[in-house]
């Protein structure tokens, strides 16, 4: 049988009644809906058989050849695979010639009108999904017979059942394939659409060799045949499916997700975490006993690996990632040798499992800190709110720029004139920009896909770049793009000496708020001219403070460049805000670092009165330091109205009025706040908080959840959901569940 | 379930058996040349009938591994063994014989797997491929798997091979003589009652007449039961035993039913 872009053979679309046979009463039915016992009843009939020669001459009398076959405007040209209740062709279209691939429902399953139209309606579904990896459905259509198809393009490659002997050698090329794979699920889940049948032949490639993901949501009309609690095939691929769903719980994203994690298994190990004689024996297995390590299988393949599909393969649902994104996010770190985030024991860890071993003491102990970490986390994530559903035209994010350049401080040096050009736009009223950490999750800049960034983000431009710098030059390349139609607007290139390059992202910003048509007011043009420093050294130091990441390296950085110009006022700003930030965070220096920031806000503002990040310097440290409430929040007020656009400042204003107990002014800001910085989980959460202290059950359980889908493995929010049961339900039992179901192997991030 | 229609005016013809694999494979020892075909009779009927093997070892309590390794020792020992010179009463039918040398197998294979390591080293054919080009469409209740006795499961899913087999060339000979959307539009009515059938819906469908689809339909059942037959012809060392066979595996589906 071929199977190159075949149907599934396997159970997961396998649903509804057992289906008798309306003749004999038997279940043994195969896939097409045939009796078993009726077809070997016919070897016992009495009208006799047909030899060869008869047969066949009486099939020829039939003027039904397959050469002149036709669907809708398609030559149907050869059978390229079938399943249980579809069958897939080439085919040709008339008039383009294009060849296509052609599925259709066989006539045999045409009883019902209304699974018929279903059908249609889950494929004109499918067909709206437009993603580089997703296969596209080039037409829905119905056949002469009333029958309907639907033809999609034919994927040349074979698919990842044909290539997985090929690829078993080559795990990177598989993890390569498996993120685009998970982050075009991910794409169809944001449209509300799950696959439920994800599997190797389902997964298809490209004359390239590039996925394109196949069927979504068709499957259980094109193997509907049974209910797999009562009926299932004796021999199928069902090590591919959930099992909850299987058990039968409602198809979520989860599901998929554990799909996509048997499918790397597969490729990784050559075969699918369970096999058995049966579908029910295979998911009796995934039911009830923890899919098997990777590594019994293939050895050589590291533990984080073995830890990213462990993850995908937990039996319950909700210790999964959270999302088919943060699985291709994991995906795209090993491949890049990041951390992952389902790494299984740290100190963190170890310290979360020993709170689950000793729920009442770490009861207290998370009682305590929920309320402590509040503001440290505050400073140290730059912080979501579900964007709206049409962004305005004058909203832009900055993705990170590429770094052509040849060593890491140079790459440091990339993402510095990024962050600045992203804090000069910020400075614009007129516009409305996203905030740090939110761009931050679009590192790559390969396969990037705007329409999505626009959604997740509410914008409707993005500004992409990239930077070369080679000695005492800088070349930039920077492109506008209108992100909801993938549109380019507008690019320019510039190759500067780097002391020439000093104010280049304040001009910029004015070229971008221009080619936006955003108002410019007087004092914004003039911010924006203004260059910060004139010492093109310490411009560098302090471009390279900015892309480092790292706050005690970069405020070292940013006194560097004060060294060189001791009129930099902006740098003593940032080294000031960097030292009330680790201040908060434990450090054993906290006095002296309070001390610092002082000095040098103050410093920062001597040098330039009407500077923003004096103002907002000054602020934090009356806030942090002095906790000089009302004096902080006047600084931040001047800060805001240099810099409309940085959700940093609304957090910290959001922090100052909860704790003078003033909660709608508190969740105000966080809001604003959330509409800058989209994707920033820490924002998200500490919002969440703000709603459960003020007893808003539903908002707070929004919140959360959005926290889970930015970081699925971010733990506060998964405890704050277990506090929730017991506050609004008063259900500790509940509470208590949900703690336990928080796995025990997580790393908690930093902020935890 | 006798059908009763005669719209054709084709004549059956009485069947002349050529020889069948399972009446060469016991017929006397020949040539080297005579072996190497029994060989290449045996290992082709192996590879249509792994799957009742499989899960019958399976059935018998062995995890996964050990019926995957169970199975390819299995083969290979029918295979490589003087397997055949084995005097039985079951031995005029493949199905009973090979199900009785596996009881016997399974009864021993304990005992061998404590003086000899299993593990696969030698793999009859690769399950990968076995997965990946026979998807089998066979759809049974979880009832049926568990409430059967394991020789019944054994030949429930034997008929049901059988029976994909047939389908499976009817397929395929009506693709080479071009007629693959004939059988597509006819096939799901093989076994319908003759008034269940829609033939003006079917007529259309096809764009010929209804008598036309009458006689197509009558032609694929004569060519079926043909092929079923022949399936099962290669399975029984004379072919008066049939009939017999095939109504063994009725009662078997019929009993697997109630």
């Amino acid at each position: 049988m071929k199977t190159s872009i075949g149907l599934s053979d396997s159970v997961a679309g396998v649903v509804q009644g057992a289906g008798k046979c309306e003749q004999c009463g038997a279940t043994t039915r195969l896939g097409q809906g045939l009796c078993v016992s009726c077809l070997f009843n016919e070897g016992l009939g009495r009208e006799g058989e047909a030899s060869t020669e008869v047969f066949e001459s009486v099939l020829e009398e039939a003027n039904v050849p397959d050469t002149q076959w036709r669907l809708g405007n398609y030559e149907i040209l050869e059978e390229i695979g079938r399943g249980g209740m579809g069958v897939i062709y080439r085919a040709r279209q008339r008039y383009s010639r294009r060849f296509v691939a052609l599925k259709r429902v066989l006539t045999y399953h045409a009883d019902s009108h209304e699974t018929l139209a279903r059908f249609r309606r889950e494929a004109e579904a499918a067909a709206s999904l437009d993603h580089p990896n997703i296969l596209p459905i080039h037409e829905v259509g119905e056949a002469e017979d009333g029958l309907p198809f639907f033809s999609m393009k034919l994927a040349t490659g074979g698919s990842l059942r044909t290539a997985a002997a090929a690829l078993r050698s080559e795990p990177r090329e598989c993890v390569r394939l498996m993120a685009k794979v998970a982050h075009a699920v991910a794409y169809a889940h944001a449209q509300g659409i799950l696959h439920r049948d994800l599997q190797p032949g389902n997964i298809l490639l490209d004359a390239r060799g590039e996925p394109l993901v196949s069927d979504f949501g068709l499957a259980k009309w094109l193997d509907k045949e049974s209910d797999l609690t009562q009926t299932l095939t004796t021999f199928g691929t069902p090590g591919y499916i959930a099992p909850e769903p299987a058990e039968g719980a409602d198809f979520s994203p989860a599901a998929d997700i554990y799909s996509l994690g048997a499918i790397l298994f597969n490729l990784l190990a050559g075969r699918p975490p369970f096999v058995g004689p049966n579908a029910l024996s295979v998911i009796r297995q995934a039911a009830a006993m923890p899919a098997p390590k990777l590594r019994s299988f293939a050895p050589s393949v590291g533990r984080d690996l073995e830890t990213i599909i462990a993850r995908c393969l937990e039996r319950d649902p909700k210790a999964r990632y959270q999302s088919a994104a943060a699985l291709g996010q994991d995906l795209e770190r090993w491949i890049e040798g990041r951390p992952i985030i389902a790494r299984p024991v740290s100190a963190p860890a170890r310290l979360w499992r020993w709170s689950r071993r000793n729920p009442v003491l770490a009861g207290a102990a998370i009682a305590c800190l929920f309320l402590t970490i509040a503001v440290g986390s505050l400073l140290r994530e730059r912080f979501s709110v579900q964007p709206s559903a049409s962004p305005s035209d004058k909203s832009i994010a900055v993705l990170p720029f590429e770094n052509f350049s040849d060593n890491k401080e140079n790459s440091y040096f990339a993402a510095g004139i990024q962050d600045d050009v992203l804090t000069s736009l910020a400075q614009i009223h007129d516009l409305k920009v996203i905030s740090r950490t939110s761009v931050m999750a679009y590192q790559k800049s390969s396969g990037r896909n705007m329409r999505e960034i626009s959604r997740a983000l509410g914008v409707a431009n993005v500004l992409e770049g990239s930077v070369r710098r080679t000695g005492n030059r800088v070349l930039l390349n920077v492109q506008l793009i209108d992100a909801r139609n993938d549109r380019h607007i507008w690019a320019e290139r510039y190759d500067r000496a780097v002391a020439d390059s000093i104010g280049l992202q304040g001009e910029l910003a004015t070229k971008i708020a221009s080619a936006l048509k955003a108002k410019l007011a007087p004092e914004e043009r003039a911010r924006l001219d203004a260059r910060p420093t004139t010492n093109s050294e310490a411009y560098v130091l302090y471009l390279t403070a900015l892309g480092t990441g790292n706050d005690i390296e970069a405020e070292q950085l940013y006194m560097q460049a004060t060294a060189l110009d001791p009129g930099f006022a902006l740098a003593y700003a940032r080294a000031s805000i960097l030292n009330s930030g680790i201040s908060t965070a434990m450090a054993s220096d906290h006095r002296a670092r309070k001390a610092k920031a002082r000095a040098q806000a103050e410093e920062a503002l001597r040098l330039s009165p009407n500077l923003g990040e004096a103002h907002m310097a000054l602020g934090l440290c009356l806030y942090v330091g002095a906790k000089k409430y009302d004096a902080a929040l006047k600084e931040f007020e001047v800060a805001a109205a240099t810099s409309p656009n940085n959700a940093e400042i609304y957090i910290y204003v959001a922090g100052i009025y909860r704790r003078q107990g003033r909660w709608r002014e508190s969740v105000a800001s966080f809001e604003r706040a959330m509409s800058l910085d989209p994707r920033n989980r820490g924002l998200v959460f500490n919002a969440g908080n703000n709603y459960l202290f003020m007893r808003d059950w539903p908002a707070t359980t929004a919140c959360y959840n959005r926290a889970l889908e930015i970081a699925p493995d971010f733990v506060r929010p998964k405890v704050g959901l277990a506090y929730l049961e017991v506050f609004r339900n008063s259900n500790p039992a509940a509470g208590r569940k949900n703690l336990k179901n928080i796995p025990a192997d997580i790393a908690p991030p930093m902020d935890w | 379930m006798v059908k009763s229609e005669a719209v054709t005016g084709v004549v059956a013809e009485p069947r002349v058996f050529a020889t069948t694999r399972w009446s060469l494979i016991l017929s006397a020892t020949g040539s080297d040349a005579d072996e190497q075909k029994k060989c290449e009779a045996l290992a082709e009927l192996c590879r249509t009938y792994w799957r009742p093997i499989f899960l019958f070892v399976s059935r018998h309590g062995h995890s996964i591994q050990e019926a995957q390794d169970l199975t390819q020792d299995f083969f290979v020992m029918i295979l490589e063994s003087d397997w055949l010179q084995q005097a039985d009463e079951h031995r005029g039918r493949f199905r009973s014989f090979l199900l009785k040398s596996l009881q016997n197998f399974l009864s021993h294979a304990e005992e061998r797997s404590r003086s000899v390591k299993r593990g696969g080293q030698l793999e009859f054919v690769s399950w990968d491929e076995w997965l990946a080009e026979a998807p089998s469409q066979l759809m049974l209740s979880a009832q049926t798997i568990e409430s059967l006795p394991p020789e019944h499961l054994f030949d429930l899913r034997w008929a049901a091979t059988v029976v994909e087999h047939a389908l499976q060339r009817l397929r395929e000979q009506c693709e080479r003589k071009g007629r693959l959307r004939l059988f597509e539009t006819l096939s799901g009515y093989l076994t319908s009652e003759r008034g269940d059938v829609s033939y003006a819906g079917l007529a259309a469908a096809l764009g010929i007449a209804e008598t036309a689809v009458k006689k197509q339909l009558h032609n694929l059942r004569q060519r079926f039961r043909w092929l079923l037959r022949d399936e099962v012809a290669h399975t029984v060392e004379n072919p008066a035993d049939i009939d017999d066979e095939i109504r063994h595996l009725c009662v078997v589906l019929a009993a697997a039913n109630g």
